[in-house]
């Protein structure tokens, strides 16, 4: 049996599919080179062993990240050295049960991470998103936009931790949680987290969990809208923006599909 | 087309009756002023025309061109041909103004509208009613101000062309040239065909509008229907002569449900 390997690659201000189908398995340490603004695609599989993935200094730029269909359960690392500045944007819009755990440790002097989630889930589906920042290092910044549409009868767990250690000063931490709710039989959770041994930082969260609005839907209604044509619109006025995220036109059509078919059956 | 009939109409809201018996029949082209002191049915009226589903209807009918208006959904209504203006209009956030007026005008015609005719559609409504350019991408009233959410209501209605236009209280919120601006437009629309009800409780806009008609309400009944020397008197003297003319005692006005405005609108999501 072969033992871990790990994958180096050099990319600057270049953009790169990286689908993780094409790794070998036992590749589990991933070092992304490069110091000029770039975009990685990551193509997140299944697989037992979490990935890590480790961004080298001054490394700049946006992660989009989509699962694969059949990615019922994932663990993935995103290591940040010193002075990275990263977007990371995930949507997953389509009929999948999921158990996502995804960590940013903040492992380098300023490094930023910002990580924004956009979430549909429907029919019977039962999402869970952990997202965690780790902030090892002073002077780290991090910052969280989950949104979640819920209808039918499925349910949808996020959950941020953001724990900043003892010895670090100067981090910042920020979270923002946003759930609509469709169905009275939908069941939405919020976990908000921060775990802060040091006190000088900055960390504020948020989070709500609402039903949707009935003026809202009277008032669309009221102008010829039908009500799955209403609510396809607020759908999409919550969740199209994380789209804009990704270059490849292919994605951004078929995300923006799933959105138009929101409440067509599965 | 846009003849309404409406009789013995009952309403309540969570269990207060506030409409207690009217009937009112408007005739096609009709431009109709709906008056009456605060928390007496007015806007009660045009929400249930509209199919509010915050109010029951305990009993009566309502018929547009001889159709069942309330056994629509209110969908159904809107591409009958009916209107609302809102006193206060959604924020809906997301969902960004072209794409909201883009459906409005698809729902209602067989083959989706050009993106072309729909941006020079959108940008000639907005110069008349004196909206900025930027609007069009903007969220849906999200951020307007009383006056901007008032101009889009109009703006709508230009748009969407609706044969049964009511505005509830369309000049509030707006200033001196917002309320000119407005009704211009309204004035504009009227074609002897289209029929409007309009409430206000501002001579102002009845004068610019000139309506044909005037409706007075009292306790969610149709107190006084008559020609529109009705409005000026109101403007005058206030409601304290129908007591004294016509023995109908302003009994509600304790009960009345008060705006407080802007700043007390609680939104949700």
């Amino acid at each position: 049996m072969t033992e871990n390997a790990n994958l180096t690659i050099e990319i600057n201000d270049a953009t790169l599919v990286l689908d993780e189908k094409d790794i070998d398995e036992n590749v589990l340490n991933i070092l992304l080179k490069g110091t000029r603004e770039n975009s990685v695609l990551i193509l997140v599989k299944a697989c037992k062993n979490p990935i890590n993935y480790t961004f080298s200094e001054c490394f700049k730029g946006k992660i989009t990240i989509l699962l694969d269909e059949s990615c019922k359960k994932a663990k993935r690392y995103f290591t940040l050295m010193d002075n990275t500045n990263i977007v990371f944007a995930l949507a997953d819009f389509c009929n999948s049960k999921r158990e996502i755990n995804f960590t940013t440790k903040l492992l380098g002097e300023n490094a930023r991470a910002v990580f924004s989630l956009s979430t549909l889930v429907k029919a019977k589906s039962i999402k869970n998103f952990s997202i965690n920042f780790d902030h090892i290092k002073e002077n780290t910044t991090s910052s969280m936009i989950n949104y979640g549409v819920i209808l039918d009868r499925s349910q949808l767990v996020f959950s941020g931790n953001s724990l900043i250690n003892n010895n670090v000063e100067g981090c910042e931490a920020h979270q923002k949680t946003k759930i609509i709710v469709f169905d009275a039989n939908a069941v939405a959770k919020a976990n908000p987290n921060l775990l802060i041994n040091n006190n000088k930082v900055i960390a504020s969260h948020a989070a709500t969990v609402g039903r949707i609005n009935e003026d809202h839907l009277f008032y669309m209604q009221s102008r010829g809208l039908s009500e799955e044509t209403a609510k396809t619109l607020i759908v999409k006025g919550y969740l199209e923006p994380i789209i804009n995220f990704y270059d490849e036109e292919k994605i951004r059509t078929q995300l923006i599909n799933y959105l138009e078919g929101a409440f067509q059956n599965v | 087309m846009a003849h309404l009939k409406i009789s013995d109409l009952h309403v309540s809201v969570e269990g207060k009756e506030i409409l207690s018996g009217i009937n009112l029949e408007v005739e096609d082209g009709e431009v109709v002023a709906l008056l009456g002191p605060n928390g007496h049915g007015k806007s009660t009226l045009l929400q249930v025309i509209m199919g509010n589903p915050n109010y029951e209807v305990l009993n009566g009918s309502i018929y547009l061109d001889g159709k069942n208006v309330l056994a629509m959904s209110v969908d159904e209504r809107s591409r009958a041909g009916l209107f609302l203006g809102f006193q206060n209009p959604a924020e809906v956030p997301g969902v960004v103004n072209s794409d909201f007026i883009n459906a409005a005008l698809n729902a209602r015609s067989e083959r989706p509208i050009s993106a072309i005719k729909l941006f020079n559609l959108f940008n000639k409504a907005s110069k008349e009613m004196g909206m900025p350019l930027d609007f069009a991408h903007r969220n849906l009233n999200e951020g307007f101000s009383g006056g901007e959410k008032k101009r889009n209501e109009v703006l709508q209605m230009k748009l969407i062309k609706p044969n049964f236009v009511m505005l509830d209280e369309i000049d509030s919120g707006l200033d001196v040239d917002g309320v000119k601006a407005v009704a211009e437009q309204i004035d504009k629309e009227k074609d002897g065909k289209r029929t409007f009800l309009i409430i206000s409780h501002y001579a102002r806009l009845y004068e610019l509008v000139s309506p044909t008609r005037a409706i007075l309400m009292i306790n969610g009944k149709i107190a006084l229907d008559g020609d529109t020397s009705i409005i000026e008197r109101i403007d005058r003297e206030g409601y304290e002569w129908v007591h004294a003319e016509h023995g109908i005692r302003v009994d509600r006005h304790e009960d009345q449900i008060i705006s407080l405005g802007e700043c007390a609108v609680k939104e949700s999501f």
